[in-house]
């Protein structure tokens, strides 16, 4: 992580808060574009609840989200934008199929499990004059039975982003380096620590990165990792079939653009915001 | 056990079935028994999946069981979104209470065979 940043917890920088109307702005620009991953260590943090709850926290806050949860095992997050189950269990029966819906009148999300699969018309269309966040999600370690590796995480936000964001000279096909990446866990200390750093800090040094945790450690693993505590009360919203609303996700959205924005401000190589 | 169905087609639902509640937990424990196969976990969770000829048979929490016999997709998609339902409800309630589904988001029509 860029030395910018220094271990803290979340309440220490609450005043950071944006308004909505402050959100938008943080965007504001026809090209901006911007990509954000969420990377689930094992199970318990339910990669498609978190999916769905960022995804629609951005939406909230009037940016345009298409969300890409990729990966098997169940619940995905067709379940949770209450898609029939024949439709959000079809990946089940044909590894092959790709689900595809909408978050609400902004945004949409797409659910495989090869990432291979995503092709720039499952995103829908995407108004050149809106700005746009990019949210992948995906198991961490990745799914081996489906020969998932980053750097296809990283092809599929190059497919569907807008050729004319960012350098503009980028193959629509090309990697789309994230931005930022959020990792869900159960307890960040000691050798899961290293770890992440290592599979994300080290390949992706001007990413943003912040930690969410299950089971709060109070220390930071000896790593320079902000860290946001993942509240217990998320698990009341597993079975419910809607997106879950909790300020949590809120949090991390509205830290995210603010982090992206005040990197941008300081004269990053994309469009400033 | 999948090799006791006869139909190919079933035998292949039967192994997906499987494959998937596995998949629902980093904790979920798996006896196989002469007659089927039994998931559990600690919080709860119970699924046992019983392959007969033409079929197989899903018991979902046998304490207080929902069968659904399975020789088709339908049957299938039915079995395997109570079954998930059911994981995450438990989930939900050893967190403290689960919340509750806004309005009819629940759609689905099981073809369910009480005993």
């Amino acid at each position: 992580m860029s030395g910018e940043h220094t271990a803290q917890q979340f309440d220490g920088i609450s005043h950071l808060f944006l308004s909505s109307r402050e959100s938008r702005d943080v965007l504001s620009g026809a090209s901006a574009e911007v990509t954000l991953w969420l990377a689930v260590h094992g199970r318990a943090c339910n990669r498609a609840l978190v999916a769905a709850g960022v995804a629609g926290a951005l939406s909230r806050l009037g940016v345009r989200c298409t969300l890409v949860e990729i990966g098997g095992g169940l619940p995905n997050v067709g379940y949770y934008f209450a898609l029939e189950p024949r439709d959000y269990l079809a990946p089940t029966l044909d590894e092959s199929r790709v689900v595809t819906g909408s978050v609400d009148s902004r945004s949409r999300f797409v659910y495989t499990i090869d990432p291979d699969r995503v092709e720039p018309h499952h995103a829908g269309e995407t108004a050149a004059d809106m700005p746009h966040v990019i949210v992948t999600a995906f198991h961490h370690p990745l799914d081996e039975r489906a020969s998932i590796s980053l750097s296809g995480v990283a092809a599929v936000a190059g497919r569907i982003s807008r050729p004319e964001a960012g350098s503009g000279k980028r193959r629509p096909d090309e990697e789309r380096q994230p931005d930022g990446i959020v990792v869900f866990t159960d307890s960040y200390t000691g050798a899961c620590a290293r770890e992440i750093d290592d599979f994300f800090r080290v390949p992706y040094p001007e990413a943003v990165l912040f930690v969410a945790e299950r089971r709060p450690s109070g220390g930071t693993g000896g790593s320079e990792m902000e860290t946001i505590a993942y509240p217990c009360e998320l698990l009341r919203a597993w079975g419910r079939r809607s997106p879950p609303a909790h300020p949590f996700f809120a949090d991390i959205a509205m830290r995210y653009l603010q982090v992206i924005s005040q990197r941008r401000k300081k004269g990053a190589k994309r469009a400033a915001v | 056990m999948a090799g006791r169905l006869a139909d190919e087609p079933v035998r292949d639902l039967f192994t997906r079935f499987c494959r998937e509640i596995a998949l629902f937990s980093d904790s979920m424990t798996v006896v196989v028994t002469p007659f089927e196969v039994r998931y559990s976990d600690p919080q709860g969770f119970q699924v046992h999946v019983s392959p007969y000829r033409d079929l197989f048979r899903v018991s979902i929490n046998p304490a207080n069981p929902c069968d659904i016999r399975v020789s088709g997709e339908d049957g299938y998609v039915s079995a395997l979104d109570l079954a998930l339902k059911s994981f995450l409800d438990i989930h939900a309630l050893a967190a403290g209470g689960a919340e509750p589904d806004p309005g009819n988001g629940s759609t689905t029509a099981p073809s369910m065979f009480r005993p």
